[in-house]
């Protein structure tokens, strides 16, 4: 059917309705208010929910990524720790290893898909190195920055760990390729990332005492710490000044009258002998401070009361009986007679300030100080008694003829410490000290060992 | 058109205000349109609501090519024709030859309140009604009237030309009665 030609028809109605109007009820405007509210409220609450759920996103999103960065951070203490601990050379004892393991040869190139922490060179004197079982690996120029083992680090890998009962070996981040997981999940360890202080305790029993603490230690250099001390041991006197003379004939020198005949009208020997091994005590307070990772100076004042004992049968005559303890008193103005055996108690004062360098073996919670250095020793005073308290003491010090004030010894020595918290730490301090030179008019060298107790708490 | 731009951008801001004056501007208008397309003034109005509501959610969305009354108009019209469409059965093709190639008319309404007008075409049946409006009125052709609807083009136009004659009839019937009543 074609299109009507007429559209007067359609004109007339367009016309007819054109701009016409009818007011709608009120109802419609509500109605329409209504549900634009109700719609703007939905889209609120979907609004405020998108937050809440954005808020709880983003939470979830910080926890996994804090969990993920706590464990980095953790992990990566471990092995800064480890890579911070050098192990000097010892004994390594392979026989507990597997023989398959042992017939395992596997060179590889050491460019692995994992990235190699610390690697670090056994010294020459140390059977693992020298061990045809033996790892060697090339020292990394930083040891702190994750590296891969360039190709010219070839590794033969027959043995990738030893065991070890006096030597723990670092190891950190070691690929799959250098390590045995059945070997080493035999001893109860997951090592798909090892935790190096956890292989250091096992392959040395005895640390596994040794309360294993992840915290890194605050030790930094220019850390600063002071305590107090005491000390106590055996002191030698090296003393050689003892004589013995068969009577007084014998004896040299003026003015001697010894009334050497006893009652029978025998000679009485003269008998003055040489100091014997006594006691060092000591108390007094002590300065160190870390100039690096592992090496600290330590200093201090310590007042030490060195005693020994002798005995004697001579003392000067006259009213007055003092003790003669040493054949040199022997050669003075004064008059000398012979009397029943008595004991000498030599007591020497001095005060001390040792200057030493230390080397931390082990800076964990437990800690364990190799020490050296010069003890700067100060005479004070020297008190020569007669137990029996018979005859009169003696003093001598510093300015008294044939003594000197300064005597200059060697020091070396162990700390074992451990910490108490963050500032605090108590140790124990065994040490021989050797005097190169004498206060003495003797010229003794006297050599002493000490045990020592210091309680230090950290400065800085 | 400064003035409704004005406005629109404040109805797509949620200012209840602006959308009350939108509403008051164009609500008698479309109300007439509505009612064209359905039977009663509460569907016509049900129509108009329903109409409007859509209008505000979809207002953010209106491009300023076109003036709004027409944009608020087609809404209008398809929110009617939504309303209808379970009315709205597929209309079986009328032998067109049956149906007058041309309408001549003399027919003039300028005598009928519009009111009146509304009341013959609500008469018609649903389908004729939808399509007399969108042929006759909205002055869309047949081609898109079923694709709007889902009609063939002869559907249209023949359920068109019924309505055409439908009316026709009702007006002359009505004019018949008007001039008794005057000479009587």
């Amino acid at each position: 059917m074609s299109e009507p030609t007429n559209r007067r028809f359609e004109q007339e109605w367009n016309m007819a309705f054109n701009d016409k109007e009818l007011t709608p009820s009120d109802a419609v405007w509500k109605g329409v208010e209504l549900q634009i509210a109700k719609s703007e409220n939905d889209s609120n609450k979907k609004r405020i929910l998108f937050f809440q759920l954005l808020a709880a996103a983003s939470v979830s999103f910080a926890m996994v990524v804090g969990s993920f960065q706590l464990y980095d951070y953790y992990n990566d203490e471990n092995i800064e720790l480890a890579d911070s601990k050098m192990i000097e050379s010892g004994s390594i004892d392979n026989s507990n290893l597997d023989v398959d393991r042992k017939n395992q040869t596997d060179k590889q190139s050491t460019t692995t898909s994992k990235d190699l922490l610390i690697v670090d060179t056994f010294k020459e004197s140390s059977q693992f190195a020298g061990n045809e079982n033996s790892v060697t690996f090339n020292k990394t120029s930083d040891i702190n920055n994750k590296k891969t083992i360039t190709e010219e680090s070839n590794v033969d890998v027959k043995q990738p760990i030893p065991t070890s009962t006096d030597q723990s070996i670092i190891l950190s981040g070691m690929s799959d390729d250098y390590i045995d997981k059945t070997y080493l999940n035999s001893l109860g360890y997951d090592l798909e990332y090892a935790e190096p202080s956890e292989i250091e305790l096992r392959m040395v029993p005895w640390l596994s005492f040794v309360g294993k603490s992840n915290k890194k230690k605050t030790h930094t250099n220019n850390s600063l710490w002071a305590g107090i001390n005491m000390s106590a041991g055996t002191f030698d006197p090296n003393s050689s000044n003892g004589i013995v003379f068969a009577s007084s004939q014998a004896v040299t020198g003026n003015n001697v009258d010894f009334n050497e005949q006893n009652d029978l009208g025998n000679i009485e020997p003269v008998t003055i002998g040489s100091e014997e091994t006594g006691n060092v005590y000591g108390v007094g307070f002590n300065l160190g401070t870390q100039i690096s990772n592992r090496v600290v100076l330590l200093g201090g004042l310590n007042y030490l009361q060195q005693s020994t004992s002798s005995k004697s049968n001579v003392v000067t005559s006259g009213s007055n009986n003092v003790v003669v303890s040493s054949s040199r008193e022997l050669n003075n103005s004064a008059q000398f007679e012979t009397t029943d055996e008595y004991e000498i108690q030599n007591t020497y004062e001095s005060i001390s300030l040792p200057v030493q360098a230390g080397y931390f073996v082990l800076d964990r919670k437990f800690n364990i100080l190799f020490l050296g250095g010069i003890a700067n020793d100060f005479f004070i005073e020297r008190n020569i008694s007669d137990t029996s308290g018979k005859s009169l003491e003696s003093n001598a010090d510093y300015n008294s003829d044939g003594y000197s004030l300064y005597a200059i010894g060697g020091i070396v020595g162990t700390q074992f410490s451990y910490d108490l918290g963050d500032n605090y730490s108590i140790a124990l301090q065994p040490q021989f000290k050797q005097m190169l030179n004498s206060n003495t008019p003797d010229g003794n060298k006297p050599s002493s060992f000490e045990l020592g107790f210091r309680f230090s708490y950290k400065l800085k | 058109m400064d003035s409704d731009k004005i406005l629109i951008e404040k109805c797509a801001r949620g200012d209840r205000k602006a959308q009350r004056a939108l509403y008051e501007l164009y609500a008698g208008k479309m109300l007439v349109v509505a009612l064209r397309y359905t039977k009663s003034q509460l569907e016509a109005e049900d129509v108009l609501q329903e109409a409007f509501i859509k209008v505000f959610e979809k207002i953010k969305t209106f491009r300023a090519e076109a003036e709004v009354r027409f944009w608020i108009k087609k809404i209008v019209v398809n929110t009617a024709l939504n309303s209808q469409r379970s009315k709205l059965y597929m209309f079986p093709m009328v032998d067109v030859t049956e149906m007058q190639d041309s309408f001549e008319t003399d027919i003039s309404l300028s005598t009928y309140h519009f009111t009146e007008l509304l009341k013959f075409i609500q008469e018609l049946p649903t389908g004729c009604q939808a399509i007399f409006n969108l042929y006759a009125i909205e002055g869309y052709n047949h081609q898109e009237i079923a694709d709007m609807l889902n009609i063939s083009v002869g559907t249209s136009k023949s359920q068109y030309s019924r309505a055409r004659s439908i009316l026709k009839e009702r007006i002359e019937k009505e004019q018949l009665l008007s001039y008794e009543r005057a000479n009587k």
